[in-house]
């Protein structure tokens, strides 16, 4: 990978040091230090970003016009269904963990992640796993081109490419499982003394949650592209109508992972919000607890909405209800985080420094795409829009003003503390300027495109929709040269800024913003901390308060309603046949044994 | 129960450090998330497996077993704690891993305090050296504490 | 606010407004700026066409409406505390949080309104599922990559191929009014009528999506799944393949020509006819001049989108006929490929059988054609007898 010559001259500003270290790449490479594999899966994420953008400005630049003039059919379908790959687990996943890398043993004051070694590891299994995908271009045949949710039959149809990408599916996804076993362990068991789970800052809950959702789901899509690989070479069926299998099972394992999937992209950048929001409105967040619920009651959800992604395959009415409900229920803990919001940003005393106006451009555009959200989720509006560029307005709404606007804050934010060094707020601006504009240039019109009903996934279109796909071409191509002012702004930052002042942003309140590492000692949960790791031995220790719990029960409570729930809907949408008897059995079982652990939990 | 296990020494020291883990979610409580995780993936697994689906069953479990070999690990290493102290003219490094116990024992005279700084690491080790051997300490302090800790030993030790 | 633009905009043309006073609204806004009338058209939904369009339609403008008065209403409050407590205004920083009440309060009213939506989506999808009682069915079965429409009480059938020319397409010729939303023979129902449609695919999934209608069903091998439309009006309505398929999925129009019932009558009648004389006598002798002419217009609409016009193919993906070792060599090979595709390792390639697809004339005449164009010059000329001498 060309990433690690990169993260080298940029990661630490130490580059003139670094010169003294022949070996020093092999310091990255066997590097255990959280600090390093953060800024690795940070350089990393914003290279694969950049890849995937190229492949988005091919699209845009062939949608320009209708006809066919820069790529082929098969090529552009290539093009979409990598460009969404590389995007989602080469850039907005490895971004959340390597903020979670950097931040989360800062702000609950350990000293590193638990496994230091295996953090490691889950990093440099990603550079693999890029080469793998990437290389699916040149090999007879070409990419997968049956678009990133990878739909049977379309998919066992094409070349050798898809074989790669379903292994470098396997690969992302076991660096996400051990990326999130070892941030779930740090988070529980690594707690300085005085960290309870209610005063971790909701950075951490939200990546608490992530991680669990991730453990949760990722086995569901190793096995979902398992069997697609059976089925493409070993002569299996499990999605091949004529040998007894069902297409359509495999889209339900497919979303099952896709939904919960959603909220792993953008839960972690909840957390940055709330962290930004507080820090330069210079008020405490409004609802520290109802933010917690809200993510919690987000997660369960997230297990069960995800048929809305399917409502087109032709379920039966009392499934889409169902579905239907339940996804437009999740606009109630969303609302009430953007309520949130607004709540602590009232009567503060705000400034708008760089990360601000990301987190409030982030709170503006995530509601729009929220509220397109719920005009999706209503069964009979979605079937004139389903599959039509009015869901990409949507979900690049809160994907790309979603989480990358709050990744982009988080990383102007928490740059001067990284690096030692300040940006230049006039460059930070110019960048959150230009990319919001030019995102609403380029996405805006997609949603009067969908209403029209040009299909999304198409190298060409009716001239009727011409119009909007030239400005959203110009848009993009806009948006793709801001974030080259981004680059510059880290890079001149961490190469020439100036040295940043201990707390940066006066406002900030967490741990982490008050690391030793930057000289300042005055910390509020260390002190207690202090006290307790370095008393004199010869004292009698003083008995720790048992308290946690209450909020864990809770979520256990709320967790095997979920999966009880979960059967039932299996049970419903296949209801006639032998196998639901099953389904409501197993779950029955799991219900009647969650039921039991939670009343040993109460005694 | 932090301190618990800890034996008392047997004079009072003039200076004394414990450096130990903070378990800050307890054994039952770790056993609790894990069960609820296996409840979660392969309740999903085995109802995916009911539908024909049955290759989600491997991972599921796979990752099952990992996950628990990252908490049993977690679990024996609760109890670690590292404690260094001075007493008389003896300065004293004890440890426990995982259930086994180690004591070394330095002339005070003759031991140097080294911060291996290791700024493109982000990184520092604390180090006592006596006689050509190194013995590491406080690699579960923050990087912070290490430094205040490294600061007073060699106070105490420049003294005399 | 962008968005409050386009909804307004969007709620002029609503021909079937559910809230009264929001028509009234639009109307009024129309009356200020009747030149957003005609643009209209372009931020909102297609014009419906059928009552559950119409449904549909009205549920849209409702919920954009709804959706428009919240983020005014959240948004004007976060402005205006951007605007007023800021601290270049000296504003201090007030230290409340958590409230009971409030938190309370903003948790029930979402959930409410959502009541409201939920009520007439509801309502929607009942009658959307509700397929009984058809006076016509259509069975769509969609392929790489065009539709087939098979009149069951009729028993008879055929293809709709796209009709916009390569040229168009690939090399900038001026493109024609329906571009890319033409075809050859388009479905043809009657107005007025409840036309149920049974949905399946013979190879990917595909989703037969008809916007102006408010309909959208995947067509998914090896199931059948149904919906159902009933037109207002009579006219032409467009619409295409909305599940990615492959190569060509953006070249799979659907065209539905509704009739009135005379025309329709008249419209059946004919096909039947031509339907008659298309089961042609398998026994007859055909000659080159014939052949060759038909087999032009099968491989055009069969094979060109892969072997490409020129039968050079597509180097990598799909191989040329041009000079082909199949085409040039025996015919019966060449007649066992077209007939059973090519399967590698067990597993059906892009080249498919095509011998439920297409009649023994139509095999013939293509066979005939591609070994007699470009620089394949056999002379051969392959009998439908003879193909059919090699199905079994």
């Amino acid at each position: 990978m060309s990433s690690i010559p990169h993260d080298h001259a940029a990661g630490h500003g130490v580059d003139h040091e670094h010169a003294h270290h022949p070996g020093g790449i092999m310091r990255w490479i066997t590097t255990t230090n959280h600090k390093d594999i953060g800024t690795l899966y940070l350089w990393f994420s914003f290279i694969m970003f950049l890849v995937g953008g190229v492949m988005a400005l091919a699209i845009r630049a062939e949608l320009f016009q209708p006809g066919l003039q820069l790529v082929e059919p098969e090529f552009f379908n290539q093009l979409n269904t990598v460009h969404g790959l590389v995007m989602i687990f080469g850039a907005i996943m490895p971004a959340a963990v390597g903020f979670a890398n950097w931040q989360v043993p800062l702000m609950i004051g350990a000293p590193d992640m638990a496994f230091a070694r295996m953090n490691n590891w889950s990093f440099w299994l990603l550079p693999f796993a890029a080469v793998l995908l990437l290389s699916s271009f040149i090999v007879p045949g070409g990419a997968a081109s049956a678009g990133w949710t990878l739909y049977p039959p379309l998919s066992v149809q094409t070349g050798m490419g898809m074989d790669l990408t379903i292994f470098a599916v396997h690969i992302m996804g076991a660096s996400s499982i051990m990326g999130s076993i070892n941030i779930i362990t740090t988070i529980l068991n690594m707690r300085a003394p005085g960290m309870t789970m209610m005063k971790m800052p909701l950075f951490v809950w939200t990546w608490l949650i992530t991680a669990y959702l991730l453990i949760a789901v990722m086995p569901v899509l190793a096995g979902a592209v398992t069997m697609l690989l059976t089925d493409r070479h070993f002569g299996t069926s499990f999605f091949n109508a004529a040998g007894g299998g069902d297409p359509v099972l495999f889209q339900h394992i497919f979303w099952f992972f896709g939904h919960p999937e959603v909220y792993i992209m953008i839960l972690p950048s909840f957390g940055i919000v709330s962290t930004i929001i507080p820090a330069f409105a210079r008020k405490p967040l409004f609802g520290y607890a109802s933010m917690v619920y809200a993510t919690g009651s987000i997660a369960i959800l997230s297990f069960l909405v995800w048929a809305h992604h399917m409502f087109t395959v032709g379920m039966p009415a009392a499934g889409q209800v169902f579905f239907m409900y339940v996804t437009m229920l999740i606009a109630v803990p969303t609302a009430v985080k953007v309520f949130n919001w607004v709540a602590t940003m009232w009567k503060g005393s705000m400034t708008f420094e760089t990360p601000m106006l990301f987190a409030i451009g982030f709170i503006f555009m995530f509601t729009v795409g929220g509220f397109t959200g719920l005009v999706l989720s209503l069964v009979p509006v979605d079937i004139v829009l389903h599959d039509t560029y009015y869901v990409v307005a949507h979900f690049h709404y809160v994907l790309v003003a979603g989480s990358l606007f709050a990744f982009f804050g988080g990383i102007y934010y928490w740059l001067p503390k990284w690096s030692g060094r300040m940006y230049d707020e006039t460059l930070g601006k110019w960048h959150f300027w230009t990319s919001f504009v030019f995102f609403n240039i380029t996405f805006f019109p997609m949603h009067f495109l969908g209403l029209a009903g040009m299909p999304r996934r198409v190298p060409d279109y009716a001239t009727q929709f011409t119009d909007w796909n030239e400005v959203a071409s110009i848009g993009a191509f806009g948006f793709g040269l801001s974030q080259l002012i981004f680059l510059y702004a880290v890079l001149k930052a961490i190469r020439s800024g100036p040295p940043a002042p201990a707390r940066p942003w006066e406002g900030s309140d967490t741990l982490d913003i008050r690391d030793p590492a930057a000289g300042e000692l005055k910390r509020i949960y260390l002190k207690r901390n202090e006290r307790l790791m370095m008393e004199h031995a010869t004292r009698r220790e003083r008995p720790v308060p048992a308290q946690r719990g209450a909020n864990m029960r809770t979520a256990l409570i709320l967790l095997s309603i979920a999966v009880v729930l979960f059967g039932g809907v299996i049970a419903a949408g296949y209801s006639g046949g032998s196998t639901a008897g099953i389904g409501v059995l197993g779950f029955a079982i799991i219900g009647f044994l969650l039921v039991a652990i939670l009343r040993n939990v109460r005694r | 129960m932090p301190g618990a296990g800890i034996p008392l020494l047997s004079a009072e020291p003039e200076f004394c450090v414990v450096s130990r883990r903070n378990d800050s979610l307890g054994s039952r409580w770790r056993w609790r998330v894990y069960a609820s995780l296996c409840i979660l993936s392969l309740g999903l697994a085995l109802g995916f497996a009911a539908l024909g689906a049955w290759m989600v069953l491997p991972y599921s479990a796979l990752e099952m077993a990992v996950l628990y070999l990252a908490f049993r690990w977690i679990e024996r290493h609760a109890a670690d704690w590292e404690r260094i102290s001075v007493c008389g003219d003896r300065v004293i490094v004890e440890r426990e891993r995982a259930g086994t116990r180690t004591r070394r024992e330095f002339n005070r005279y003759w031991t140097r305090v080294e911060v291996e700084e290791d700024a493109f690491n982000h990184s520092s080790r604390l180090k006592l050296w006596f006689a050509g051997q190194g013995v590491s300490f406080g690699d579960e302090l923050p990087a912070g504490k290490r430094a205040i800790v490294a600061r007073d030993l060699r106070r105490l030790l420049a003294a005399r | 606010m962008k968005r409050r633009g386009a909804m307004a905009r969007g709620a002029m043309k609503s021909a079937h407004p559910l809230p009264k006073k929001m028509a009234g609204t639009a109307a009024l806004v129309v009356a200020l700026v009747p030149a957003l009338a005609q643009a209209a058209k372009e931020y909102n939904l297609q014009a419906p066409v059928t009552p559950i369009a119409t449904q549909i339609f009205d549920l849209h403008v409702y919920i954009m409406w709804i959706c428009v008065v919240i983020f005014v209403g959240v948004f004007s409050v976060m402005f205006y505390s951007i605007f007023a407590h800021r601290k270049s205004k000296g504003h201090q920083a007030a230290q409340f949080h958590e409230n009971t009440l409030v938190e309370v309060v903003w948790t029930v009213i979402p959930f409410l309104i959502l009541v409201f939506m939920a009520v007439p989506a509801t309502r929607t999808i009942l009658a959307m599922k509700d397929t009984a009682v058809p006076d016509l069915t259509v069975k769509i079965t969609g392929s790489q990559w065009k539709w087939s429409y098979d009149y069951l009480d009729h028993g008879f059938g055929y293809y709709s191929n796209l009709k916009t020319p390569v040229a168009q397409i690939e090399e900038g010729e001026p493109k024609g009014e329906h571009y890319l939303l033409e075809v050859d023979e388009p479905m043809v129902v009657p107005a007025g009528k409840k036309i149920r449609l049974l949905i399946t695919s013979s190879d990917v999934i595909h989703a037969w999506f008809l916007p102006a209608a408010g309909v959208q069903q995947d067509a998914i091998p090896g199931f059948v799944r149904d919906d159902w439309m009933k037109f207002d009006k009579t006219g032409t309505f467009r619409g295409q393949c909305a599940k990615i398929c492959g190569k060509e999925h953006g070249y799979m129009p659907i065209v539905v020509e509704v009739k009135s019932a005379d025309d329709y009558a008249k419209w059946l009648a004919e096909h039947k006819k031509a339907a008659l004389a298309a089961a042609d006598d398998p026994n007859k002798t055909w000659d080159v001049k014939e052949l060759i002419a038909r087999g032009e217009k099968v491989y055009a609409a069969n094979c060109a989108s892969c072997h490409q016009p020129t039968g050079k193919g597509v180097a990598g993906a799909f191989p040329a006929l041009d000079g082909s070792k199949v085409v040039t060599g025996p015919k019966d090979d060449q007649i066992k490929t077209v007939l059973n595709g090519v399967v590698r390792n067990g597993q059906p390639t892009a080249m498919v059988a095509w011998k439920s697809t297409l009649s023994d004339i139509d095999i013939a005449a293509v066979v005939t054609y591609t070994r007699n164009s470009w620089s394949n010059h056999t002379g051969e000329v392959i009998q439908p007898a003879e193909v059919k001498a090699d199905r079994s």
